[in-house]
């Protein structure tokens, strides 16, 4: 546990002299919950965002931020980059999310349904580089989700890496409005075009 | 020095028999990485996509002569392997984990030092 030092608030002095804190925030290292049951027993869900809550059921690492730009990414490093590349060409990206590694056309799903619950949400950049994970299953998760929720937003796809072809054939074939993007710079350009329309 | 394992490199597979670490070793096995055996605690004396798994990384060193290791384990053992393959003198550990907490690995930091051989643990986030 890392306790944030000088967050107490308010301090009051009471009639008979004693100081007392009525209010502490302390933040628990997430990866160390499974040994701190003791703590996880206080956990309030009520006071954490919705979506974040979500995501973390899902096993998703998902981020909430103020842009109209979702991104669907795998991996934390190819998130990070996106969303880089995504200010430079002037957007402003709706969330930080990564699908993980080993990601399933299931979480693949719930992630692509979480994203498209924000409302500020203009335009998608799923952007993929498929290394264990395979990319006809991510666009097989994409396609399912983008059916399931009567897709209306642009989407703009980037994948490469693991089965990659096959991936491809599935978005085209879905009958789905997708921009195909060749490379990380187009794709972000290409959202950003589309999030200003 | 940047690249530190080549053709010759004796690796082992920590978590070996566990899904990432099959698949992964399975991986290696194809690209031609000299793949000598694995650990998985308990599974010791079985044979796992032909090679050896053994208790310990101590028994796979002694047995197999290994010089690096790749750790497949889940966050709560991860410092542990690690610690463990420095113990058993493995000069470079590579551990794969994600979510290990910080806590782990400000110890796993302090027990590297004081270990001259283990000179190159390096985490790498998938």
């Amino acid at each position: 546990m890392r306790r944030e030092p000088g967050r107490d608030q308010p301090l009051i002095v009471t009639g008979d002299g004693n100081v007392v804190a009525l209010d502490a925030k302390i933040n628990i290292e997430e990866n160390a919950l499974f040994r701190q049951k003791d703590l996880v027993a206080w956990r309030d869900p009520s006071q954490e965002d919705e979506m974040e809550r979500i995501a973390g059921e899902a096993d998703l690492n998902y981020v909430s931020l103020d842009g109209d730009i979702a991104c669907m990414v795998n991996g934390a490093g190819l998130a990070m980059a996106t969303m880089d590349l995504i200010k430079l060409h002037g957007g402003s990206p709706a969330n930080f999310l990564d699908v993980g590694g080993g990601a399933t056309r299931e979480r693949v799903t719930t992630a692509f349904k979480l994203i498209l619950q924000n409302p500020k949400v203009k335009a998608i950049l799923v952007n993929i580089f498929g290394g264990i994970v395979r990319c006809d299953m991510i666009a097989e998760g994409v396609v399912g989700a983008a059916r399931d929720l009567g897709l209306h937003l642009p989407v703009v796809v980037r994948i490469e890496g693991t089965n990659a072809a096959q991936g491809r054939r599935i978005l085209q074939e879905s009958g789905l409005e997708l921009i195909a993007a060749a490379d990380l710079t187009d794709a972000a350009k290409k959202v950003v075009a589309a999030a200003r329309k | 020095m940047s690249i530190l394992v080549n053709k010759n490199t004796r690796v082992i597979c920590q978590g070996f028999t566990g899904k990432q670490g099959t698949f992964h070793s399975e991986q290696c096995i194809a690209y031609g990485t000299k793949l000598v055996g694995g650990v998985t605690p308990g599974r010791g004396g079985e044979k796992h996509l032909g090679l050896p798994v053994f208790d310990t990384v101590r028994d796979a060193v002694a047995k197999t002569g290994a010089d690096a290791t790749m750790i497949y384990v889940p966050a709560a053992f991860a410092a542990d392997a690690i610690i463990e393959a420095a113990d058993a003198g493995i000069a470079t550990i590579v551990c794969i984990t994600e979510g290990i907490p910080v806590n782990d690995m400000v110890k796993v930091k302090a027990a590297l030092r004081t270990r001259s051989r283990a000179s190159s643990a390096r985490t790498a986030r998938a």
